[in-house]
């Protein structure tokens, strides 16, 4: 796990004039104290009085100010508007505090979601050209809901267009860089994708955590590269009404933070069930809260190691990381079993069948006469040729041409169908190693290889699509996954991070 | 409305009596003539497409207002985010819509299907928002049912309806000329809920074909599935015309969106008629949609069916499967009337109406209404009153019974008037009138203000008689030398000029002046 510079002393704050971060010389040092705070401290801190809302926001726009060259975010807010809204918070938690009543979850935490969350009233891009000037004018029910808890929402991080890519170069306002890269530009390494903005952001400590979303893998796998924790709840828990669709049956809201401590606060914050989409999971079947900590439990944690993963791209010290997390699970009490996916080689291309399908049919819409980028054409259709010719980049025209055949008559059987029936195969599997094999969890590496350079010079789509075979799974089944960092990477000349 | 004439005509044959096919609307001698041989050697088999819109208040998956057009909306404003597919919006169903789709599934005897689920049906057209329609391809939520229609031999055929989907309608698009050939788009309707009620190819004959889609129409507002104003877009009919013969199988053709029942007819005409003549020429029918020009009542090419359309159906997956449990279809059937034929017979038997007038009743969706004003075993009198007096204002001033102003227990209480001898008809009639101009008193206060009461006074009587005689010498001397249906003219001249007057003892009164022995 990688350790954080803790905080050694209590720092004394009191609230200043909330004008005063263009006057004030911004303090390196106080920043780092500050965004060194995981979301959990700060709230602690908060309630304590150590720190205010003020500050953490005031850091946090340094921050991102000072690292604008990583590309984590698409827009920013109006700095006045947030540092109004971060006084307000500050004044409000006072006011709960002395009238001894509740002070919502994330009150004053600054916090950041994905291009593809429609915020109203704030540009939603989808890091699109085709939504380049979109101004949503609703909320999301994330949106709203992290409002509720108290959330300050900085800004919208950059992402594969329309969540199609794991590496978060697919976007127009330049490719995210890894935080841990030695380097920008061009021998920068990959933050991952789809949500790369996001997990740059949180490793960047530009926010305290970020929501995603996942569809084959866009929130684990790029946390993953940018060692932060990585959640996927199960699919339906979180309510996918305003977030941009990519592949409906796939999609996830997923949660990027430092810690998991962090990720189970956002999580609960947006989690539930919401009438507005018909997917989300009713109120009577949502599981009971987890207690708060985990104390040893009765019985042992049965963790299953599934065989099916040591893939031809597993990287050796990938590997290495695999069986060191093993042992330690081992050695804090759990019972680790080999168990059998047979059909995990299957999942990946099943998924690049369904997933492309999907969003072949949830990008249909995109024809720029009501929203988006309007074409230029003698009639509707050449109007809405040209738009999605200049609107869509390579890799989601590529998608939707996957998409548009795989679904078109003489293939729907052989392709679309096929990929439904390996889809329902994964589910089974994953039923057995639950109910027959009797396993509680499942621990296999996030990704075959780490963080790679991000213009590697090959042709590296098809890398790109490997490099979900260890997540889609999980995607597939609509199983909760969670992404932890382990270790740094050793062989690489800059380390990068190796998660599970 | 229609025409009280043609409603008794298509009231008998609904009833189930013979009736030649001479009295239906004329048609041109030309076509009959063509037909002729066709019909020898080709059998015409005909299958429908009908699009209802529910009459729910809000749309399949969206809370925008469901009836815009009916309501005069202006263009775009019945619109939700849904609608017009903007992005991260989600569908959600309308509860309502699934409950009219039992409804409707129970009417024509259906199987309502425990189980069924949406799809989408991708194409592309500036009309539908999301590049897709969301229907029910491969597990729509009724299938197998019937409907019995005449034929033109006076038997009836009994018409398979193979299913019936949920499924969305589209927004509409108006084209312009000028402003260098503009389209504009008006998305009020994108979005609202239809039932597509498919039947099997059982129907032979545009005249079963009219008859079909004319008693579904009915059984859909009966049940309050749909409104069915074909003129207002409520329901329309899709048509697959082909002609077959034992050794040689036909090639179906299509053609969309007819928008009233005669028209259905006039295309299937149409049609066959130009299948027939490219047969009987030698020539190939292709496979083709086609629309009809009503103006020029033909029907004239839109695309090739061989190179149809790739829909690329996928399951819906914003949408998890539509369970229908026993419970809620037991509740819809609970919460059903009664079906047209089970009233029609049971009006006839517990009110002691004719079957043409219960027939009528029936077809004019006014039985409700009738069995709050008869009175069990006697409703002769108030079915005629509602048929030919209370109609007849509605019909003269293109008004509904909805919201009228003679409430059935107003026009029994007035029936009950003229029972007890209290009026005449001819003073009721006035009183009617009234009412329904909007006079909100008691029947019997309007006739006692206006002096309405049926003057049985003798001496009175006898000097109206005396007035009119006297008015009218030649019939008069008509009557006495015994033409006495002049009779009821004079009576009818003392109760124009005297409503209130009684018409029995002015009768009376009449024929004792004029018919006494001289």
């Amino acid at each position: 796990m990688q350790r954080f510079q803790s905080l050694t002393k209590p720092m004394r704050c009191r609230p200043r004039s909330t004008r005063s971060i263009c006057s004030s010389a911004p303090n390196h040092d106080t920043d780092r104290k500050i965004l060194s705070l995981t979301l959990t401290e700060a709230r602690a801190a908060l309630t304590e009085g150590r720190v205010t809302a003020v500050e953490l926001t005031e850091s946090s726009l340094r921050q991102i100010e000072r690292l604008g060259a990583l590309n984590a975010l698409v827009s920013v807010r109006d700095t006045e508007q947030l540092l109004d809204e971060a006084a307000d918070a500050d004044r409000r938690r006072l006011q709960l505090q002395r009238d001894g009543c509740v002070v919502p979850a994330l009150l004053g935490v600054p916090l950041t979601l994905k291009d593809n969350w429609c915020t109203a009233g704030l540009r939603t891009t989808c890091a699109s050209r085709m939504l380049e000037d979109f101004v949503p004018n609703y909320d999301a029910t994330v949106s709203e809901r992290l409002k509720a808890a108290g959330g300050l929402l900085l800004g919208k991080t950059n992402m594969d267009e329309f969540g199609m890519g794991s590496s978060s170069r697919w976007t127009p306002f330049g490719a995210v860089c890894n935080p841990w890269s030695a380097s920008t530009g061009p021998q920068a390494r990959t933050a991952g994708g789809s949500s790369g903005g996001s997990a740059c952001a949180v490793a960047a400590r530009m926010c305290f955590a970020s929501v995603g979303s996942d569809t084959g893998g866009s929130v684990r796998q790029p946390a993953a590269m940018c060692g932060v924790v990585g959640l996927k709840p199960s699919y339906g828990t979180v309510s996918r009404y305003g977030l941009v669709a990519y592949a409906s049956s796939l999609d996830t809201p997923g949660v990027i933070a430092r810690t998991v401590a962090d990720a189970m606060i956002v999580f609960d914050a947006i989690a539930g069930h919401d009438p507005r989409d018909s997917t989300s999971v009713a109120a009577d079947e949502y599981p009971p809260p987890r207690p708060a900590s985990s104390s040893a439990s009765k019985r042992r944690l049965r963790i299953g190691v599934p065989k099916e993963y040591h893939v031809a791209e597993l990287d050796a010290a990938v590997l290495a990381a695999w069986h060191a997390g093993a042992a330690a699970f081992e050695a804090h009490g759990a019972e680790l079993v080999e168990i059998s996916l047979p059909h995990t080689a299957l999942a990946l291309p099943a998924y690049y069948i369904l997933a492309p399908a999907e969003a072949f049919s949830n990008l249909a819409r995109y024809d720029g006469i009501r929203y988006g980028l309007r074409g230029h054409g003698a009639t509707a259709e050449a109007m809405r040729s040209d738009a999605r010719r200049r609107g869509f980049g390579a890799e989601v025209q590529r998608r939707l041409g996957l998409g548009s055949f795989v679904l078109g008559r003489r293939a729907v059987d052989s392709y679309y169908h096929k990929a439904l029936d390996i889809r329902r195969r994964v589910v089974q599997d994953f039923d057995n190693a639950f109910s027959l094999a009797g396993v509680d969890a499942v621990l296999t590496p996030t990704t075959p290889f780490t963080s790679g350079v991000l213009d590697a010079g090959t042709d590296s789509t098809l890398d790109d699509y490997v490099q979900d075979v260890m997540t889609i799974p999980a995607s597939l089944a609509g199983l909760p996954a969670i992404s932890i960092p382990t270790q740094m990477s050793k062989s690489a000349a800059d380390g990068t991070p190796m998660p599970l | 409305m229609q025409h009280l004439a043609s409603c008794r005509r298509a009231a008998a044959i609904a009833a189930g009596h013979n009736c030649s096919v001479s009295q239906w609307p004329i048609r041109s001698l030309q076509r009959r003539t063509l037909t002729a041989p066709a019909a020898a050697s080709w059998q015409p088999v005909i299958g429908l497409e009908v699009h209802a819109h529910l009459a729910t208040n809000s749309k399949l998956f969206s809370d925008a207002a469901a009836a815009a057009e009916a309501a005069g909306a202006p263009a775009n404003t019945t619109v939700a985010m849904f609608d017009a597919a903007l992005p991260g919006t989600l569908p959600v169903l309308n509860a309502a819509s699934v409950d009219l789709a039992i409804r409707a599934g129970l009417a024509v005897q259906a199987t309502v299907n425990r189980r069924s689920s949406f799809d989408r049906k991708h194409y592309f057209y500036p009309d539908l928002p999301h590049g897709f329609q969301i229907t029910q391809y491969y597990a729509p939520v009724v299938s197998n049912g019937h409907l019995d229609v005449p034929t033109a031999a006076g038997g009836t055929r009994r018409i398979r309806i193979a299913r019936m989907q949920l499924e969305l309608d589209s927004g509409k698009s108006q084209h312009y000329e000028q402003h260098g050939g503009q389209t504009l788009i008006d998305l009020n309707r994108a979005g609202a809920g239809m039932l597509e009620i498919v039947s099997e190819p059982d129907i032979r004959s545009s005249d079963e074909a009219a008859a079909y889609v004319k008693k579904l129409q009915h059984l859909l507002r009966h049940v309050g599935v749909c409104h069915g104003n074909m003129e207002l877009g409520e329901m329309r009919v899709d048509v697959n015309v082909s002609l077959n013969r034992t050794d040689q199988p036909g090639v179906r053709c299509e053609i969309k969106n007819i928008n009233s029942v005669r028209n259905v007819a006039r295309a299937i005409e149409h049609e066959i008629e130009r299948q027939a003549a490219l047969l009987l020429s030698g020539q190939k029918i292709f496979r083709e949609t086609r629309a009809f020009d009503a103006a020029r009542g033909v029907t004239v090419p839109m695309r090739s069916k061989e190179d149809e359309v790739d829909y690329r159906f996928m399951p819906e997956p914003d949408l998890p499967v539509l369970i229908i449990t026993e419970s809620r279809i037991e509740t819809a059937r609970g919460g059903m009337p009664e079906l047209p034929d089970v009233l029609r017979s049971r009006l006839q038997s517990e009110y002691g109406l004719l079957p043409a007038d219960a027939a009528l009743l029936v077809d004019q969706h006014v039985a409700g209404y009738f069995e709050q004003v008869a009175r069990p075993g006697d409703g002769k009198r108030a079915a005629a009153w509602i048929l030919n007096d209370l109609l007849g204002l509605l019909n003269e001033h293109g008004e509904e019974l909805q919201g009228c102003p003679v409430t059935p227990t107003r026009l029994r209480d007035l029936l009950d008037l003229i029972d007890t001898g209290y009026i005449s008809n001819a003073a009721a009639k006035q009183v009617l009138h009234l009412m329904y101009s909007g006079n909100r008193e008691a029947p019997r206060a309007i006739v006692d203000s206006l002096a309405l009461a049926m003057n049985s006074a003798e001496d009175q009587l006898a000097s109206l008689c005396d007035d009119v005689c006297a008015k009218h010498p030649d019939s008069v001397r008509k009557v006495q030398a015994g033409n006495l249906r002049v009779l009821s003219f004079l009576v009818g001249q003392v109760m124009k000029s005297c409503p209130s007057a009684n018409p029995a003892l002015v009768t009376t009164e009449m024929k004792k002046r004029l018919t006494a022995p001289s």
